[in-house]
């Protein structure tokens, strides 16, 4: 045993040994924590990895190290960084044997320095975690010669300090690294956004630029056509004007009157053909029918200017088609008006062709005019264009039509094509889609087109001649009660105008309609009050809203206010037609004769004996001056005459009730007494 | 089809009777009438009506007013009121009170059927 002199020299031996060591390790810790901070480098963790183990190096007597990290892609531990670097094979092996002795796991579970046997070998091996509080990011392993035995505390601790270090640097770059990632994708989506807001803003200003073009064509092709009007109109005041001249003038007016109006129903389609408004109603026609009848229209055009209108059917074709006539007639009059327009000399040929497979019906439309370069042919059908802008200017148009028809045709389950060559002509082919049922039944040679021709005009008349039942049109524009009239009359209809909402509901709750017009717009009430209050009061009489809005909004506003359907003003005689047998018999539906009800025939009896028996009292009450008793008896005549069918002997009640109500003193007795006679006239 | 309980509240018999054989023939209904308002209300107190037919002019209580008080017993009854006049304000004004249906005299099967076909719509929503 040493002597306590010797012992105390030792332990200060040791003690300034150990101070020595912690004075190293502190300053190693000092000028690592440089390297712990630093940014931006590529590869953060392995050039810390690295200046750690240079710098353990001073420290520690390890034979090798290693640092690993999770490898995110296989979930599994790899050695990121090692020292000496020749050393990675002994390592690994190291570290395979610990893992498959479970030593590795246990260590991961263990916040600090594992220190343990070597696999065979002298000396120990040091396994020490790298977590922070959120996860396990890595291990830190060294090997070292010393036995497990002689391994000291207070450098495992110092090292556990270091590494915690390390793994709260690791963790900070990461964040780093996420916040600036994410920084990188902001800047990338406010840059896109700022692209699309641009492409945004650009293609608003196109469209804006395009419609104050399209505005100040409008005006123009509004304005001209006004001027005329209101020239031949001033023109036709003057005394001085021959018969001749008023004739030409009143033809100009029509004429240039239907132009304007050409004008205005393209910008009303087109908007709404923009608010997808635009329904189409498909039912079955003929197509010879509604061919010979654009045929006609277009004959009469192209012989106008010259030139020869050609019609060529590629047999067979569907005697019926499937499909919106007025759109189909819509495209087909835009695209053989346009090849007439732009035909100065020869001729424009109409072909009418079937494709049963696809079930389209193609119509093509060739003429032999100025034609259109290739280059061109794409901006036909946007709003607004037409080939050129000096075209607008010679050929006259609104440059709409192509862009309506286009929209038609797609609608129609088609589409338009173009082909065309400069100063040779163009070719435009509208396909509109039917239904397949209708190839069934085929035609094979002109002479079938006619005959379903001639079968649909008769159709026509049937329809405008075909309906039953009584109307009341409520509409306080006189033209428009006048033509909305001369239509009800055409189609065999009773009809009852009134001009205001207020005396449409009176009328309507007094007497029996089977159909009521409304105009939405009318003095004292409008359309919409009326519909409301007929509604509330349970008639149940269908009522269609004339209207000169077209907006969903008002549209809304009919339907909610309790009408059934609309027609749009102007009123286009056709849709007119439909519209109102939706609501009202055929005349050829016979309806069974009212079955005349026993019970019924037994209460006019009975009624009938009651008036019998009350006359003589209301001629008594006469004699009498029982003027009160004459009053009460009147309204119940007035209230209950009409319903036993004698509408005469309730008015003359009502009369006399009416003007004993204004003076009970009033001199009645002609009335009663012509009132009595109607009595004893009716009960014999 | 249903049977509908009625009550017709008419000081014209003759219009009571004319009222009753529409409904007959065009409905399954059971009906009782009453030719003024103050026997209406007492009626209406004991018993509970599908459909009330109330008569707008009628001496002691007229049409409107027994409507009223029908309304604070059973607000949600459906009152058919039957009137001489088409005038935009009397019927306005009945609407007011939440009558379902306003029919003008003279009686028409039209009429009459509309007033019940709502009725019976009402009972199906």
């Amino acid at each position: 045993m040493p002597a306590p002199d010797r012992n105390l020299e030792l332990r200060v031996q040791y003690l300034e040994e150990v101070n020595r060591w912690i004075n190293q390790a502190l300053e190693v810790g000092a000028s690592l924590n440089d390297s712990f901070i630093r940014v931006g480098v590529d590869n953060v963790e392995r050039s810390i990895f690295k200046e750690v183990m240079h710098e353990l190096k001073k420290l520690f007597e390890f034979e090798a190290m290693a640092f690993m990290l999770v490898d995110e892609t296989c979930h599994e531990f790899v050695i990121s960084e090692c020292d000496p670097y020749t050393e990675n094979e002994l390592l690994q092996q190291e570290i395979d044997y610990y893992i498959d002795q479970g030593i590795f796991s246990w260590a991961l579970n263990q916040s600090r320095a594992c220190v343990v046997r070597r696999s065979g070998r002298q000396g120990s091996a040091v396994l020490h975690v790298l977590s922070t509080r959120s996860r396990i990011r890595g291990m830190f392993v060294a090997l070292q010669a010393c036995d497990i035995n002689d391994v000291q505390d207070h450098p495992m601790n110092f090292l556990s300090m270091l590494l915690l270090s390390v793994s709260n640097s690791l963790s900070s770059h990461e964040l780093y690294r996420y916040v600036n990632e994410h920084n990188r994708n902001l800047e990338q989506v406010v840059a896109k956004r700022t692209s699309e807001l641009e492409d945004a803003r650009m293609q608003a200003e196109a469209a804006n630029k395009a419609k104050s073009s399209f505005l100040a064509n409008m005006s123009h092709e509004i304005r001209t056509p006004l001027t005329s009007v209101i020239g031949y109109a001033e023109w036709l005041k003057y005394d001085s004007t021959s018969e001749d001249e008023r004739r030409e003038a009143v033809d100009a007016i029509v004429r240039t009157g239907k132009h304007v109006q050409s004008v205005i129903n393209d910008i009303l389609d087109l908007s709404k053909i923009e608010n997808n408004k635009l329904t189409v109603e498909l039912i079955m026609v003929s197509l010879g029918g509604m061919i010979s009848e654009l045929v006609r229209l277009m004959t009469m055009h192209a012989t106008d200017k010259g030139l020869l209108f050609n019609l060529a059917y590629e047999f067979p074709l569907p005697r019926m088609i499937k499909t919106d006539p007025t759109r189909l007639k819509q495209i087909l009059i835009n695209l053989c008006s346009n090849a007439i327009k732009f035909t100065e000399h020869g001729s424009v040929c109409l072909r009418i062709s079937s494709r049963p497979d696809d079930g389209m019906i193609d119509f093509s439309v060739e003429d032999s005019g100025i034609g259109i370069e290739n280059a061109k042919i794409d901006k036909l059908f946007d709003s607004f264009t037409q080939a050129d802008v000096s075209t607008t200017r010679r050929f006259g148009g609104t440059g709409l039509g192509l862009n309506i028809s286009r929209h038609l045709a797609q609608m129609l389950g088609g589409d338009i094509k173009v082909t065309s060559k400069p100063g040779e002509g163009s070719h435009f082919v509208a396909s509109v889609a039917t239904d397949s049922s209708v190839f069934q039944d085929l035609i094979y040679e002109v002479g079938g087109m006619q005959d379903s021709a001639s079968q649909i005009v008769e159709d026509i008349n049937i329809q405008e001649y075909g309906l039953q039942g009584r109307v009341l049109l409520a509409e306080d524009n006189i033209d428009n009660q006048r033509l909305v009239g001369h239509y009800l009359k055409r189609l065999g209809l009773d009809i009852c105008v009134v001009d205001n909402g207020q005396l449409a509901v009176e009328r309507a709750l007094e007497e029996e309609f089977d159909l009521v017009l409304m105009d939405m717009q009318m003095p004292k009430m409008d359309g919409p009050e009326a519909a409301m209050i007929l509604r509330q009061t349970g008639r149940s009489v269908p009522i269609v809203a004339l209207t000169a809005n077209i907006g969903e909004e008002d549209r809304d506003h009919c339907i909610a206010a309790g009408c059934n359907d609309f027609l749009c003003k102007p009123i286009d005689k056709q849709h007119f037609f439909t519209v109102v047998s939706r609501y009202l018999k055929k005349a050829n539906d016979i309806e069974e004769p009212l079955s005349i009800d026993s019970e019924f025939d037994e209460l006019k009896q009975k009624y009938i004996e009651l008036i019998g028996g009350r006359q003589h009292e209301v001629s008594k009450a006469l004699a009498e001056n029982d003027r009160a008793f004459i009053k009460s008896s009147m309204h119940q005549f007035k209230g209950s005459a009409g319903g036993y069918g004698f509408p005469e002997l309730g008015l003359m009640a009502a009369r006399i009730e009416a003007m004993l109500k204004a003076d009970i003193n009033a001199d009645v007795s002609a009335d009663v007494d012509s009132f009595i006679q109607e009595c004893q006239r009716i009960a014999g | 089809m249903k049977t509908v309980t009625v009550m017709i509240v008419d000081d014209d018999i003759a219009a009571r009777d004319l009222l009753s054989s529409i409904l007959r023939t065009q409905f399954k209904v059971e009906i009782e009438s009453v030719s003024d308002g103050i026997e209406a209300m007492r009626m209406f107190r004991q018993k509970q009506y599908d459909i009330v037919w109330m008569d707008f002019e009628m001496p002691g209580m007229d049409g409107l007013s027994a409507i009223e008080i029908m309304r604070t017993i059973c607000p949600d009854q459906f009152i058919v009121m039957v009137s001489a006049h088409s005038n935009v304000d009397v019927v306005k004004k009945a609407i007011g009170l939440g009558v379902s249906s306003y029919i003008v005299k003279p009686f028409t099967t039209g009429k009459v059927k509309d007033a019940v076909d709502k009725y019976l719509q009402s009972l199906s929503s």
